[in-house]
């Protein structure tokens, strides 16, 4: 008996049991338990949404970089500062990697959601899971377009990879714009056409019909001119974007914001309309609440990097002074368009409208006098960005939305889509609200009359597209547009455009990249050969 | 044999026993004696046996005995732990016995995984530094006292911040994740030795080849450590006492310019760059110069050591306690001592026999209580020397009319570094930390069964503050906060062995061991930040003083998230002491990896022979002892995050804001792709050495190794279209090769003894496979200043972590140069200008390029040694410890290009300002010199980091030599220096640098599991890149050696 105890004695101290090496985390979950529920599904949607926001260092963002490299910006910033290539289309190592790997990060979130919504028990709510298909599909061809349009050529994932696909070569573009007409039909046709003034405020931010009709005439816009085709591959005709527009317009609920300086809040921080105004037809969210957490990326990261150069001048708060505006974005507005003011400051007193600030700054490379005043970081006394009263960090937590799809771009897209084979005076009807507007008709500081003695008004024939991008640039100044609106008209419009030499201030766009982005040399590095990097950038 | 013969035999026989028989009966008498130690204490307890027979006796409390013995008669004492000694009793009365230590138990043993084992039988390579060493450097960590003692084992400091732990490496840097060794402290698994007290230590043994650390198979690739601390010795009593007052600076300053020198290079820097110069002659002669490493060095900086200890026991009980208290003051911390580590320890080591000779109890404790606070010493922005070193010396520290912290003449960004210095850098952490373990060993007839329990607990707490300051628009902070983190680490392990030992025919020794191993990791962390604080003071930044309601984050969690389990057997072999021969199998279970993989077999073989024993070498007197052994094995390694083969999901960090932007919507996804064949890593090792001991003195020890790491767990890069994170994989292999020697010679001429002990070891690393296709892990981009390339990377058939970047050749003295600098009539770097750099085209295409820059330096020394010397005579003593390095380079990182008014070592004096004047320094600019003299990463910033360090210099000397009647055993009093001298080539603060960037790779967050996987959060790949190194002191000390 003894020995037999020994022995089981033994026994125990030697052996184990398989759960003890069976941990799992306490603070995550683990995949296979989730994606069950439609509130299961609704976080992978909102983690898709995230992507949005991602800002790995505050200059890799799609708005600033689009406007450096059009005609509106220089890169300005400091001596020592990374955005210094892009005036020129230098190459820097790996300058695009991280805006790369955001939109993969968007797209993956997207694909991820989209792949699992099959197996979500989502009861009687059927529509339910045709509306997040339709929000991931939304955001899927959103990340695409920016992608398409800055890098021309990429690789194009539509599910979420298995390690051997992680090497998929460049799509054609074709099938790109393919992919994104699909993705924007499907959000088109299974998406409520709630007017504006029905929109729960709590669900501001989400993907609605009419943002899907915007971004589908803004990827239209941009593949048909770009690579001159007749129609967004095979998904849409023009006839059809056309008519969608048209819809957004009548039925939408979205209108103009009267005072053109209500709509930016530095412009006018007393009678700022605010955010989700009867303008904004999607915008993408940005917040303070990540109160300094660098890795949340809820704030709007980019905005200190325009803001005055290490400085604060009421109302406007400090920031890095990149992308210092051009001065022929300055005078391309005529006297009266309310839309200058608006968008730009002009430091120089001397300059008529100039506020008389004294950057104090050393280290301002490329010092214009003009800086962003749209998106420009507020401060409504002289201590503070107003998002650190707010508890956040300067740097980090600059809280102003990006609205990627306005109104006035509708319109202005409208017009644009009338001109060849459809309507014109529907396109002079809808060029002519966003002008009026911009010179105080809609608010009342002029009459109609006195607009159109003084020929502020221009009328629209068949072959006056050049007129809707110069209105475009206006309108749409410092907003991410311009440059796309330039390659789109081809090379030589936006060499033209862009190309400048004065006072030192030198900017040089490079024709033989095509007007895309340099390709992440990591990324070719990784790639096994698959990615090719665009001509110009060799 | 013939009958009458055997007759014969029998007869003589009889009459010899007879005789005998008479002799001892006539002569049996009454003997007494004392036994005592080699102290000369009394030894009770000491067994007394006449040999041959079971006749015994007992010393009693003053080490006295009375036995009856014969004349012929031998009398065998012996007590554990001592060598037995056999005494003729002769004509004596009164028998003086003193007992020598016993060398099978203390000084020639090898402590191997479970166990000890006689040197001379040992098959693997293990090298042991014993207690005096370890005093005798007064090291002020615990591992410095392996720094140039052991072969292969490469020690740098991460910083010489009190306390920061050190950067060991066993035979090269094995993988890019966490290479640190294996530590156990009385077998107890822990990963911070920084707690122990070298007074405490009985010894350190390093397991370097894999058939030695094989019985440790999981977490031993990286090598095995093995820290035993004191134990008390049956039958004696010692109290000890030690105690040292240090003082300590920094061995030298960097040579920076004064306000004159930096006036005119600012001058030249603005010419060049096209803006006007910043100073008339005039106001140069009236600038002061601020010396602002005089305000971050402390002069004569404490530091001080206070421990006791008592040990002693019976046959049986033995115990050993000690208690201690130490504490140092960093070089680095300013005037407000921001840098210090105070350490209390206490120690509770005792066994117990608790059924006759059956049944052992015992335990090992030690606890802890650390308290430290720290300046920031890591990369370019949070590190609290850099500022210091770049500072412009026009800048004074206070402003004269205000008293104020003064502002910057030179630019509105540039920060007062005083100020910064004084405004952050305000933490503490409280650490309460119990290591230790208790065993049950039962022994019958050669088996020998343990139970061994061990635990590794610590309580840690941390409070930083922010006060608010304003020093410039962007180096600010507008409200005050407070971080307070609490957290709880349970590190157990319980390990049970059966061991056999038998002896077959006297000549076969054989000890089987078979045992299990279970161990688990959990933790527990709250961390919250609060704003606003009432108070403005550190003693009053506790949560409790925060207001402000929308700032408050909190972050915990708790968790088991590790656990193994282990199976091992070992048979160690051998004939006769000659033959030798020893196999191990390990079977690991990790919960790292999935249950596909999750277990793995480690094997190892080894193998020995001693020439001496064979009668062809015996004949040789010149060779006391000659053994040449063998080994080949394979270790584990496990230590990456946990759950890293599972799709784990995260909500943190995925949130958006919908509506008005106050209403969260929280988010989930993958934090990190999962690899569900994700498996251990392992290291594979050849270990062929030579012990040898010749002329008696003379000790030489020679291995050649070749380690090849496989499999090695990391996070290699994957394309980023793949959206999320990289997995962790088995990614590639690296091999460390070498050859180490030790030699030693050891003699006593009449009172004076002398001993030379050096030892040197080569390695050279290579990656051999990267599991990508470029077969590149790069390194961080923006290690020096913003905007620069990455410069270092590990590369299939290069050193982990080399330095890549451009060569250069030399400075363009005038335009011809640079017009003849060209290739098909094409100028190769068409920016330059007289006075900057000439790169070299090495890919020949024309033109500088990112093809042209190559392997530029290695921060892997190639050559790593020790020196060491002592001299004895009568009561004196004397030592000297070296160490050094050698072929490895630092990158010198402390001048940031891209601020143009910082300033500059007298080095830039030296630069080209006109043709002729340099061909090493380029002309000086603004940075921003199209060019890119120093924006572009090359061998400019790479120098050579070889050092020979005089480790201490010691002189000691024992009053009991010169007293005798003093009732101590020792007295000794020394007076010791650390650091006293370097010999090195490099100019930055100190060549040892082993700070590298924690390239993080495609990991998101690090260290977010309150602490734990430092080391393993990033790649840790490289070393000496110095950005601003806190460097080591330089310390005189006196002190107090006292055994009673």
């Amino acid at each position: 008996m003894k020995k037999y105890f020994i022995l089981l004695l033994i026994v125990g101290l030697f052996s184990c049991s398989e759960d003890f090496l069976d941990r799992t985390p306490t603070d995550s979950k683990v995949a296979e338990d989730f994606y069950k529920t439609p509130s299961d599904a609704y976080e992978g949607l909102v983690a898709a949404y995230d992507g949005l926001q991602i800002d790995y260092d505050g200059f890799s963002n799609f708005i600033l970089i689009s406007e450096i490299v059009s005609d509106n910006c220089f890169a300005g910033g400091g001596t020592g500062d990374a955005v210094n290539f892009l005036d020129a289309f230098g190459k820097k190592y790996d300058q695009f990697a991280p805006i790369w790997k955001k939109y993969y990060q968007g797209i993956y979130r997207a694909n991820l959601i989209l792949s699992k919504l099959e197996g979500v028990d989502w009861g009687t709510d059927s529509a339910l899971k045709a509306q997040y298909q339709a929000e991931a599909r939304f955001l899927r061809a959103y990340f695409y377009l920016d992608l398409a349009r800055m890098f021309g050529h990429v690789p194009l994932i539509t599910t979420p990879l298995t390690p051997d696909q992680y090497y998929a070569p460049q799509a054609a573009a074709e099938d790109v714009y393919k992919q994104i007409g699909e993705d924007l039909k499907f959000a088109v046709d299974n998406l409520p056409s709630t007017p504006y003034a029905s929109i729960p405020k709590a669900t501001y931010g989400r993907v609605t019909r009419w943002a899907a009709i915007g971004l589908l005439a803004r990827a239209y816009l941009f593949y048909t001119d770009y690579y001159q085709k007749p129609d967004l591959a095979g998904v849409y005709t023009r006839a059809q974007v056309r008519d969608l527009v048209d819809n957004l317009i009548q039925n939408s609920g979205y209108a103009l914001v009267e005072n053109v300086n209500n709509l930016w809040l530095t412009a006018a921080p007393a009678t700022y309309v605010g955010e989700d105004n009867k303008e904004t037809v999607w915008t993408i969210k940005y917040t303070y609440k990540a109160f300094g957490d660098g890795n949340k990326y809820d704030g709007a990261r980019w905005q200190v990097m325009i803001g005055l150069r290490n400085q604060i001048s009421v109302p406007y708060g400090q920031g890095w002074g990149v992308g210092t505006v051009s001065p022929q974005l300055w005078s391309a507005y005529r006297d009266g368009d309310k839309r200058k003011k608006a968008s730009i400051i002009a430091t120089t007193p001397t300059v008529d409208g100039g506020e008389g600030i004294t950057i104090t700054a050393t280290d301002q490379r490329q010092y214009t006098g003009y800086y962003w005043k749209k998106f420009a970081p507020y401060a409504p006394t002289k201590d503070n960005n107003e998002t650190v009263d707010l508890g956040g960090d300067y740097q980090l937590d600059n809280y102003q939305d990006y609205p990627s799809i306005r109104y006035a771009d509708i319109l202005l897209m409208g017009a644009e889509l009338h001109l060849d084979g459809g309507d014109l005076s529907k396109a002079q009807s809808y060029f002519d609200q966003v002008r009026k507007r911009a010179f105080g008709v809609l608010d009342g500081t002029i009459t109609d009359a006195v607009y159109n003695t003084n020929g502020y008004g221009i009328t629209l024939s068949a072959s006056s597209k050049s007129v809707i991008m110069e209105e475009r640039r206006l309108e749409l100044a410092l907003e991410g547009h311009r440059y796309y609106d330039l390659i789109r008209q081809g090379m030589s419009v936006a060499a033209q455009a862009i190309n400048y030499s004065n006072n030192g201030l030198v900017s040089t766009f490079n024709t033989t990249t095509q007007g895309f982005l340099e390709i992440p040399e990591t990324q070719i590095n990784l790639s096994q050969g698959t990615l090719i990097q665009n001509p110009g950038w060799e | 044999m013939r009958m009458r013969d055997v007759y014969r035999t029998l007869h003589v026989s009889v009459i010899l026993l007879l005789l005998a028989c008479t002799a001892v009966y006539a002569q049996q008498r009454a003997v007494t004696g004392t036994v005592k130690d080699p102290s000369g204490t009394p030894m009770p307890g000491v067994n007394v046996v006449i040999k041959g027979t079971t006749t015994g006796t007992v010393t009693d409390v003053n080490g006295n005995f009375t036995i009856n013995a014969g004349e012929n008669d031998v009398l065998v004492v012996s007590f554990i732990g001592y060598k037995p000694q056999d005494v003729a009793v002769g004509t004596q009365t009164n028998i003086g016995v003193e007992l020598a230590d016993d060398l099978t138990t203390l000084g020639e043993v090898v402590v191997v995984g479970y166990g000890v084992q006689d040197k001379k039988v040992v098959t693997g390579a293990t090298v042991a530094v014993k207690t005096d060493d370890l005093m005798k450097t007064n090291s002020l960590q615990l591992g410095q006292a392996l720094q140039g003692q052991t072969p292969g084992v490469q020690i740098t400091s991460t910083s010489g911040q009190p306390g920061e732990p050190l950067k060991v490496r066993i035979r090269g840097t094995g993988t890019l994740g966490d290479s640190e060794p294996l530590y156990l402290v009385d077998g107890v698994p822990t990963t911070d030795i920084s707690y122990l007290n070298s007074a405490n230590i009985e010894r350190i043994d390093v397991l370097k080849d894999a058939a030695s650390a094989a019985i440790y198979g999981a977490r031993g690739a990286n090598g095995v450590v093995l820290i035993t601390t004191k134990k008390g010795k049956a039958g004696s009593s010692l109290i000890t006492f030690d105690a040292y007052y240090g003082v300590q600076n920094a061995y030298r300053k960097l040579p920076m310019l004064n306000a004159q020198e930096y006036a005119v290079i600012m001058n030249e820097a603005s010419i060049n760059s096209g803006v006007s110069p910043l100073y008339s002659p005039e106001q140069i002669g009236k600038l002061k110069t601020t010396d602002w490493q005089d305000q971050i060095f402390t002069k004569n900086a404490p530091m001080q050591n206070y421990s006791l200890g008592f040990s002693g026991g019976s046959e049986n009980s033995t115990f050993s306690s000690a208690m201690s208290y130490f504490s140092q003051d960093g070089i680095a911390g300013g005037p407000s001592k921001k840098s210090y580590f105070d350490r209390m320890t206490l120690t509770i080591n005792s066994q117990h026999k608790v059924f006759k000779d059956y049944v052992k109890f015992g335990e090992n404790l030690t606890y802890s209580n650390v308290k430290k606070s720290g300046v920031a010493v890591n990369g370019i922005y949070s590190n609290a020397l850099r500022p210091f070193l770049i500072a412009s010396p026009v800048m004074p520290v206070y402003d004269e009319t205000t008293g104020d912290y003064a502002k910057s003449p030179v630019a509105i960004t540039e920060v007062n570094p005083a100020a910064y210095f004084n405004y952050n850098n305000i933490n503490k952490t409280v650490t309460d930390k119990l290591v230790g373990d208790i065993y049950l060993e039962g022994q019958y007839k050669g088996f020998t069964l343990r139970s061994d329990f061990g635990s590794d607990l610590s309580f840690n707490e941390y409070r930083d503050f922010g006060p608010e300051y304003e020093l410039t628009p962007n180096v600010r902070n507008t409200v005050s906060y407070v971080n307070q983190n609490m957290s709880r680490v349970l590190r157990w392990n319980w390990d049970n062995t059966l061991r056999y030992n038998t002896t077959l025919n006297e000549k076969h020794n054989i000890e089987v061991l078979v045992g299990t191993t279970a161990q688990q990791l959990g933790n527990t962390f709250v961390n919250a930040r609060k704003e606003g604080l009432t108070f403005n003071d550190f003693d009053h930044a506790v949560l409790n003083n925060g207001t402000s309601d929308s700032t408050i984050t909190v972050t915990g969690n708790s968790s088991i998230s590790y656990s193994i389990y282990s199976y091992f057997g070992r048979v160690n072999y051998n004939f006769n002491e000659k033959y030798l021969f020893s196999a191990t199998i390990r079977r690991d279970g990790s919960s790292n990896f999935g249950s596909n993989n999750r277990y793995a077999t480690f094997p190892s073989v080894s193998a020995g022979w001693v020439l001496s024993e064979e009668s062809f070498l015996q004949a040789i007197p010149q060779i006391n002892f000659l053994k040449m052994r063998a080994s080949w094995g394979q270790n584990g390694n496990d230590r990456i995050v946990p759950y890293a083969y599972m799709a784990t999901l995260g909500s943190q960090y995925r949130d958006y804001y919908f509506g008005s932007g106050e209403d969260k919507a929280v988010g989930t996804s993958p934090t990190r792709l999962p690899n569900p064949d994700l498996k251990w890593e392992t290291s594979e090792q050849i270990d062929i050495g030579l012990d040898a001991t010749v002329f008696n003195d003379f000790i030489v020890s020679v291995d050649f190794y070749n380690k090849k790491t496989k499999d090695w767990l990391v996070v290699a890069p994957i394309p980023d279209l793949a959206g999320a994170d990289a997995p962790w994989v088995n990614g590639g292999d690296i091999r460390n090769r070498g050859v180490e020697i030790q030699l030693g010679y050891n003699h006593k001429f009449g009172d004076l003894s002398v001993g030379v002990n050096g030892n040197v070891a080569f390695n050279q690393n290579e990656v051999t496979r990267i599991a990508n296709t470029e077969g590149i892990i790069h390194g961080d981009v923006n290690v020096l200043f913003n905007n620069m390339d990455e410069l270092n990377r590990a590369q299939v058939g290069f050193p982990v972590g080399y330095f890549y970047g451009l060569q250069t050749a030399g400075i363009f003295q005038n335009q011809e140069e640079i017009a003849a600098y060209s290739k098909n009539g094409k100028e190769i770097q068409p920016d330059a200008q007289p006075g900057d750099v000439k790169f070299v085209d090495r890919d020949g295409d024309g033109a500088i390029t990112a093809a042209d820059k190559t392997k530029i330096g290695n921060p892997n020394p190639n050559v790593t040694y020790g020196f060491n010397f002592n001299l004895a005579y009568k009561g004196f003593d004397f030592s000297v410890y070296t160490y050094g390095m050698g072929g490895q380079q630092n990158v010198v990182g402390y001048h940031p290009y891209d601020t143009w008014y910082a300033n500059y070592t007298t080095d830039v004096l030296g630069r080209w300002h006109g043709e002729g004047t340099s061909n090493s320094i380029p002309r000086v600019t603004r940075g921003d010199e199209k060019n890119g003299n120093y924006k572009k990463f090359s061998d400019l910033y790479v120098q050579d980091a070889s050092f020979l360090r005089i480790k201490s210099i010691n002189l000691g000397y024992d009053f009991t030599k010169l007293l005798p009647s003093l009732p101590f055993k020792q007295f000794r009093v020394y007076v010791s220096a650390n650091n006293l001298f370097t010999f090195t080539k490099y100019k930055g603060l100190d060549p040892e640098v082993g700070f590298s960037p924690q390239t993080t790779g495609s990991l998101g967050t690090q260290n977010t599991q309150g602490g734990l996987y430092n080391a393993v959060a990033g790649y840790n790949m490289t070393s000496g890149i110095d950005v601003g190194f806190y460097p080591q002191p330089r310390t005189f000390m006196a002190g107090v050696s006292i055994k009673l």
